[in-house]
């Protein structure tokens, strides 16, 4: 099936585009092999109810135009989710999200007797994602292809990292959003569980949320780019949001994050000072996430300098290492003991880890990683080592001959 | 005035009902069942006009009809302009007609057939689009009665409609025509 949507065609502009949707099987409700909707939905504990919402189309030879605002933003998210499975098979993440993507349109959803609006998230416990009532004159959170891959990610995180952590009972969070405000909670789960954790663990309770939560939205924010190419995607849809996370990194910036004294630091100032400190991290988390999405894509660039390749099949490199990453981090969420807490440097971590026996690492580039290593003892346990210009020397176990 | 005011009298009292009759219905009320824009189904309002000329007991007819509605917001919006035109072939199935009389009554039972079509036009942060679908055929049944007094007429018509270009693909109108008519 042939349709005309908004497609995001540069980092500066959105043009309407005929794409081919695939294995539709109900075009009035455009579901099919890669998304199911629901209009307004309730949910139960697994998942979205409700109805379909009714899609019009009118037809001129084999394209199909949408002939209202909903049916452009289902035959829109139909195609963007089509497009990141098809990412996901190049990603080593195939077999993540199996079957069409449950997702809820005009959903209405209430935080503290307040209808949200202008905002999206991903449900772990539904498997959905859910976009609110959007209600300001920019572009549709609903059209916006790097919110949507955004918040797609989320169900691979969730998927790969949070969704063992919950029943280890390891974390204490669920939902994610594009924004910290509106952010749902699943209050009873939380409640449960915080009355389960000892006092004393709580801290490293809250510190690991607040990294897992930072790590999730900065990923996120780097899948979004991934897709769109966009630094700043979130501009066609909330401007007011912008500042902070366009995911252009400056000189300046290299090498900066919230370590984990800094995170801990902040969650003491959110215990001293926030009546809630659960909605204070939400917020924070951004702070944590953003830096790792610039992170993220300045390797992009590097790598593809490094290893002279497009900038897209760096970012599908990258992308792969990202997928790998969320393997590496959710069995050492599982393994933490009552009281531990994350490093908050993992990322870093891992992709210094991950280039340690690239030979075809740049200079630039191992600078680049060893210094998001000097902010913590993480220097001390990195196999990555720069030596002088364009040489890279690995402190790797020795081998055999060397020993 | 009081000479207008005889020429409408002696006028109204006349009784030249012929065979053939032309009505003009310019002014027509048209809400049809159908799918809204707000996920739920409604009675949407059409703007529509016509023509009809009843030849002893077959009537045969002409309508317009066009609707607009408009989705979005300022960054992305769509207008959908949908426009049937449909001929109308009508049997005068029963008649209230008394001698001399300045009124008479016709029901009849119709047919429709006659195509429906959209210009979509999308538009996208300033940019605009517009696309003219392809024609659909309609395919429709009817009932309606029409009243005549002298040189007005209105009509009530209650149709079912099927086309690929609706909303669902069969749907329900309901018309009030009102008009002039005349003998020919």
């Amino acid at each position: 099936m042939i349709v005309q949507i908004p497609m995001q065609t540069s980092s500066s502009s959105y043009e309407l585009k005929t794409v081919t949707l695939q294995q539709i099987q109900d075009l009035r409700h455009v579901s099919g092999g890669f998304a199911q909707f629901f209009y307004s939905p309730g949910a139960t504990d697994s998942t979205l109810t409700g109805s379909a919402p009714v899609a019009h189309f009118a037809q001129k030879g084999a394209t199909f135009y949408p002939l209202d605002y909903i049916s452009a933003q289902m035959a829109a998210i139909y195609y963007h989710m089509q497009s990141l499975t098809s990412f996901n098979q190049k990603v080593n993440a195939a077999d993540v999200n199996v079957g069409p993507r449950v997702v809820g349109l005009e959903a209405r959803v209430f935080d503290n007797n307040r209808e949200g609006t202008n905002n999206a998230f991903y449900d772990g416990s539904t498997d959905a994602m859910v976009f609110e009532p959007f209600t300001n004159t920019d572009l549709a959170i609903s059209l916006n292809a790097g919110i949507i891959a955004h918040e797609y990610f989320h169900s691979l995180f969730f998927k790969l990292v949070l969704k063992q952590a919950y029943k280890n009972k390891k974390i204490i969070t669920s939902s994610a959003s594009i924004h910290g405000q509106g952010a749902i909670e699943f209050a009873q789960a939380v409640t449960k569980l915080r009355t389960q954790t000892e006092e004393s663990d709580q801290d490293a309770a809250l510190l690991n949320e607040a990294y897992l939560r930072g790590i999730n939205e900065g990923l996120a924010d780097f899948w979004g780019w991934v897709y769109t190419e966009d630094v700043n995607f979130m501009k066609w849809s909330l401007p007011s949001f912008v500042g902070p996370r366009v995911l252009t990194l400056s000189e300046s910036d290299i090498g900066r994050y919230e370590t984990k004294a800094k995170i801990r630091a902040k969650i003491e100032e959110f215990k001293a000072f926030s009546s809630e400190v659960h909605n204070s991290i939400i917020g924070y988390s951004y702070q944590i996430g953003t830096p790792h999405a610039r992170f993220l894509k300045q390797l992009v660039t590097f790598e593809a300098g490094d290893l002279k390749i497009p900038v897209s099949e760096a970012k599908v490199k990258v992308a792969s290492e990202v997928i790998e990453f969320l393997h590496s981090i959710q069995r050492k969420v599982t393994a933490l003991k009552d009281g531990e807490s994350m490093e908050g440097d993992e990322v870093f971590q891992f992709f210094a880890d991950k280039n340690a026996d690239n030979k075809a690492l740049g200079d630039k580039t191992c600078q680049f990683l060893t210094s998001y290593l000097g902010a913590s003892t993480s220097a001390q346990k990195s196999k990555l080592t720069c030596a002088k210009k364009d040489e890279v020397v690995k402190t790797t176990t020795p081998s055999a001959d060397q020993k | 005035m009081k000479k207008y005011a005889g020429l409408v009298l002696l006028l109204l009292s006349q009784n030249i009902w012929a065979e053939n009759i032309l009505d003009l219905t310019p002014l027509q009320l048209q809400y049809r069942y159908e799918d809204s824009t707000n996920q739920n189904k409604d009675y949407i309002r059409y703007e529509s006009y016509g023509v009809a000329l009843q030849i002893e007991s077959l009537r045969l007819g002409f309508d317009f009809s066009k609707q607009r509605d408009q989705t979005g917001n300022e960054s992305f919006n769509v207008e959908n302009e949908k426009k049937d035109y449909l001929f109308i072939a009508g049997y005068d199935f029963y008649t209230i007609q008394e001698k001399k009389s300045i009124y008479r009554f016709d029901f009849f039972a119709n047919g429709i057939i006659g195509s429906s079509q959209s210009k979509v036009t999308t538009n996208l942060l300033n940019a605009s689009s517009s696309t003219t679908t392809d024609q659909y055929p309609v395919f429709g049944l009817g009932l309606s009665a029409v009243a005549r007094i002298r040189y007005f007429m209105s009509e009530v018509e209650v149709r079912a409609l099927n086309s690929k270009n609706f909303n669902p693909s069969t749907v329900f109108t309901t018309q009030l025509k009102l008009g002039l008519t005349f003998s020919i």
